[in-house]
């Protein structure tokens, strides 16, 4: 499987090679003196480690897929990304997951592959295919680009350790109004490992003590809805705020006819002076709150769960971004490792000798209810991107 | 009384709706990524466009985020002129495809991609990767800086426009006719300043000064970054000290949005002057307009040179 995997990789890279021989750029962008049909970026995100307790402990701490999972080195994962104009009408993008997990084995996930278009009418776009959905900020992000070694605690506990990502379609609407605001509506498939809060048909898996079923997907009801409403305002020529509000609705598989909804109020506030040595000082605050409601059992006891984090990231010097992040996470089970109370605080500092490579060392003193005492955690992550690989939203 | 009470909330919606489809009757919605071109467009434009810069006139253009506010303007705009040549490689595209806007897509008559009209400099050819830094493979992308280009990117703004608004085609042609005129005429009283000059060898911290020096007989003799993009080190410092001091260079031209540390540096240990220039419109007090631009900046070059003497 793996000698396959890397055979397709070899093929894809030669491929890309032939489309566009040349690749330089500024920031983060495709750069082409050829044809551009096709944009192909690889990145390697790699860290190093360790924490005060043994890696049993770790793995359950970071939670995410793509975390640094214990003692010693974890291959955190390289991502694929093929992009492109398919057409005059639509944008096509895949992004491809490698993983090696810390038993030597490879995995392979299509992380993104959708459609989007480019010239709608009235400020419509439909988006269609495998996608993250945009929840909050963290969600749709792709884990090279956090500024973070590893996911925050509520995240994790909502989404899973991949995030939350489905097939389907949604349609964004940019509102005529004087400033910035766009209306998402989305319809995604409810199941699978990448929707834990909803239809999680992972085998002998449960939820909060509560088996999960195998409940297919039965009528349009069945289905996860997600929305958004994201509004941005300049607050003057050097700072900008947006203000989003997200919600989600679906079924989940602890019952039939169960229902999970979780909620969602996100903040991003970031400045940078007009002159900027190569981007450099800036101050960036996130924060995101998240509540669910979730229906468990037959005889549908109703569990809440709530988080948040927030993080404030400083480009001091160019080259150079310090980061910190408060994680709170209660869903009142101290026993629960996933529902316990927990808190977190991880400091970082960043280094970018340029755009295309970083170098972060964090550290993570973290509080989980269910082990009563305080976790260390110290990890160095290492990151390359390589070709082309598409500039990153606001 | 409780329908009445929807009425008021429900026409302001209707009236910020249409109201904000069409902003400016009649007038073409002009996107521009600088000052400079935006003052291209303005002076081809004239009455018939409204221009908006999406950047300042003191920012790095290499370095600008995409802001909602952004894709916002980019939702109306008929025309979006570039630079082109990758210079806005690192916020365009993100800011296109989240416009919804078939007019200023690549390919599209509104894409005014300025890059096209002009011979670009220092493309590096087929064997450049990024261990040489930040190059762009299609060539230096810095061409506003010579006169004889901005003429050339102002006709082909005309011709764009007149495709996307073909009652203004004469318009059009007849102010990008004069701008051309105004230029060579303001050409022969620039070339005439620094000419006695012709030939001196200068130093540049960022390559964006190679069309500016081409036109006007200067030679850039380097760059304070050992590759574009990457910060001077120590030892490329030192090795610029012995470089100043056997060619005899005696100007180091710099953009105000770079540190003035290893400037000092050099400056220190060689008697090299510091020129610091605007790149851009809108970079210095007085410097409204493409014209006024390159008047300051031979003007502040001619004094530099002339109290550098040698």
């Amino acid at each position: 499987m793996s000698r396959f995997i890397a055979a397709l990789a070899v093929f894809i890279l030669s491929i890309g090679g032939m489309v566009a021989p040349v690749r330089a750029q500024s920031q983060t962008a495709p750069v082409s003196s050829g044809p551009r049909f096709l944009d192909l970026g690889v990145s390697g995100l790699f860290s190093g480690g360790g924490s005060s307790e043994p890696d049993s402990v770790t793995e359950v701490l970071q939670a995410g897929a793509h975390d640094p999972k214990g003692r010693g080195f974890t291959f955190q994962q390289v991502e694929l990304s093929l992009g492109g104009a398919v057409d005059p009408y639509f944008r096509g993008d895949v992004f491809v997951i490698l993983q090696l997990d810390r038993n030597g084995e490879t995995h392979v996930e299509i992380e993104e592959a959708a459609l989007t278009t480019l010239s709608l009418p009235h400020a419509l776009q439909v988006k269609a295919g495998q996608y993250f959905t945009e929840f909050g900020r963290l969600n749709a992000t792709h884990p090279h680009a956090w500024g973070f070694v590893d996911q925050p605690v509520v995240n994790s506990r909502m989404f899973g350790g991949d995030g939350l990502r489905n097939p389907g379609v949604r349609l964004s609407w940019l509102a005529p109004l004087p400033w910035f605001s766009e209306a998402i509506a989305g319809v995604q498939h409810p199941g699978g490992g990448t929707a834990v809060s909803f239809l999680n048909t992972k085998e002998n898996e449960s939820f909060a003590g509560h088996a999960i079923q195998d409940r297919p997907v039965r009528s349009f009801a069945d289905m996860l809805y997600a929305l958004r409403w994201l509004n941005s305002w300049d607050l003057s020529q050097s700072a900008t705020l947006n203000l989003g509000v997200s919600g989600l609705f679906g079924p989940n598989a602890t019952g039939s006819g169960n229902r999970t909804e979780i909620y969602g109020l996100d903040a991003y506030l970031k400045w940078k002076p007009v002159v900027t040595e190569r981007g450099f000082p800036f101050v960036s605050w996130q924060t995101e709150v998240m509540a669910r409601r979730y229906e468990a059992g037959e005889d549908k006891a109703l569990l809440r769960d709530r988080g948040l984090y927030t993080q404030i990231l400083w480009g001091f010097a160019p080259r150079w971004v310090a980061g910190l992040r408060y994680d709170w996470a209660d869903g009142d089970d101290p026993e629960d490792p996933m529902r316990d109370r927990r808190r977190r605080i991880s400091p970082n500092v960043t280094y970018y000798p340029t755009e295309f490579s970083k170098l972060r060392l964090q550290v993570n003193v973290d509080r989980p209810e269910h082990l009563n005492k305080d976790v260390y955690g110290i990890w160095l992550q290492a990151e390359f991107l390589l070709g082309a690989h598409a500039a990153h939203a606001f | 009384m409780t329908t009445w009470k929807w009425v008021f909330p429900i026409s302001s919606i209707f009236v910020g709706f249409f109201s904000t489809v069409s902003p400016a009757w009649g007038k073409m919605n002009v996107l521009a990524t600088t000052t400079d071109l935006a003052a291209l467009a303005r002076a081809v434009g004239g009455e018939r466009v409204d221009v908006v810069s999406l950047t300042s006139g003191r920012q790095d253009v290499h370095f600008v985020d995409p802001k909602p506010s952004l894709i916002h303007q980019a939702r109306r705009a008929d025309a979006l002129i570039l630079v082109g040549a990758d210079l806005e490689a690192g916020w365009l595209p993100p800011l296109l495809s989240s416009a919804r806007n078939g007019k200023i897509l690549p390919g599209a008559p509104g894409h005014v991609d300025t890059s096209k009209a002009v011979r670009l400099l220092d493309a590096p050819g087929a064997r450049v990767d990024r261990s040489q830094g930040d190059v762009h493979p299609q060539g230096n992308p810095h061409h506003w800086l010579d006169p004889r280009n901005a003429a050339a990117a102002a006709h082909f703004i005309q011709a764009r426009f007149a495709r996307i608004d073909p009652e203004g085609r004469s318009y059009y042609k007849g102010r990008a006719d004069d701008f051309e005129r105004l230029i060579e005429k303001r050409l022969s009283e620039w070339q005439a300043r620094l000419a006695p000059f012709e030939g001196r060898r200068v130093l540049t911290y960022h390559r964006s000064w190679d069309y500016f020096a081409r036109r006007f007989g200067l030679v850039v003799a380097g760059e304070l970054e050992p590759k574009p993009g990457i910060p001077p080190s120590a030892a490329h410092l030192a090795k610029l000290v012995r470089k100043i001091k056997d060619e005899r260079i005696s100007i180091l031209i710099k953009e105000a949005h770079y540190e003035t540390q290893s400037a000092r540096f050099l400056a220190e240990r060689t008697g090299l002057r510091i020129v610091e220039l605007p790149l851009s419109v809108g970079g210095a007090p007085g410097v409204e307009t493409y014209d006024q631009l390159i008047d300051v900046l031979t003007e502040k070059l001619r004094g530099a040179f002339q109290e550098a003497g040698g």
